[in-house]
């Protein structure tokens, strides 16, 4: 029986994870709403972008586990910079 | 009665315990230095009054903004963010315009955009209305429901 979705659908998985992925991006930019310099804040923001952007066309499921690992990571390592700087 | 208050307020300590505050009592200050603090306090009361008539005699419980924003006045600030971003800048954009299928955009660019209009209107958006967001158009029917507008 063919399938009656457009070809372009995503199963469950795939699009859970594209969710954690836009979920990750909108995290970041929210805590680098929080740094206090300008500067720092804009690069922070290149760096993220381009980042996601290089590695947007992972379809593996392992891969794109990992970078959002990494991603996870780098995001805590921010957070707990800031909270340092911030006390 | 926050009008009344203020007046209590200034007139602190000068003034015999007066209930109304429109006749203002002999005291023991120089009649123009008394003068002075009755007409600041009365324009005071005048711009509240205004305010009160403008918004209809409704209640003030905070201090939000003095004036109610307009629907015009949502998109037009949409429309200024959305030109801001920087991969918007060459194209031509309406309130119709869709992010990803007209105007070529991508799902983080759209979060981007979704964040800019955090920023501009000063309230977090929820992940789940963000995606539901894909137009202008949506954008400012969204904000104005949050603003409680009603046209």
């Amino acid at each position: 029986m063919a399938s009656k979705l457009p070809k372009a659908t995503l199963n469950l998985k795939q699009f859970l994870l594209r969710q954690e992925v836009l979920k990750l991006y909108r995290d970041i930019f929210r805590t680098i709403r929080k740094v206090a310099d300008e500067n720092t804040r804009l690069e922070l923001k290149e760096w993220a972008r381009s980042d996601f952007k290089n590695n947007k066309h992972h379809s593996d499921e392992t891969t794109i586990k990992s970078m959002l690992y990494y991603g996870r990571k780098s995001l805590k390592d921010l957070q707990k910079s800031l909270a340092l700087s911030d006390s | 009665m926050a009008a009344a208050n203020l007046v209590r307020s200034a007139f602190n300590g000068l003034l015999r315990k007066s209930t109304t505050y429109k006749t203002p009592v002999v005291c023991r200050l120089s009649t123009v230095a008394l003068q002075q603090k009755y007409h600041t306090v009365k324009a005071i009361a005048r711009t509240y009054n205004i305010q009160q008539l403008q918004n209809g005699r409704k209640r003030q419980f905070a201090t939000g903004p003095v004036r109610k924003i307009t629907q015009e006045e949502i998109a037009e600030r949409v429309m200024k963010v959305c030109k801001a971003y920087d991969k918007l800048v060459s194209t031509q954009l309406s309130l119709d315009s869709h992010f990803i299928n007209d105007l070529g955009l991508d799902s983080l660019d759209h979060v981007e955009i979704i964040m800019a209009m955090e920023d501009e209107f000063g309230f977090e958006i929820p992940d789940s209305d963000a995606e539901r967001l894909l137009k202008p158009k949506d954008i400012v029917q969204y904000v104005a429901d949050k603003e409680d507008i009603y046209e």
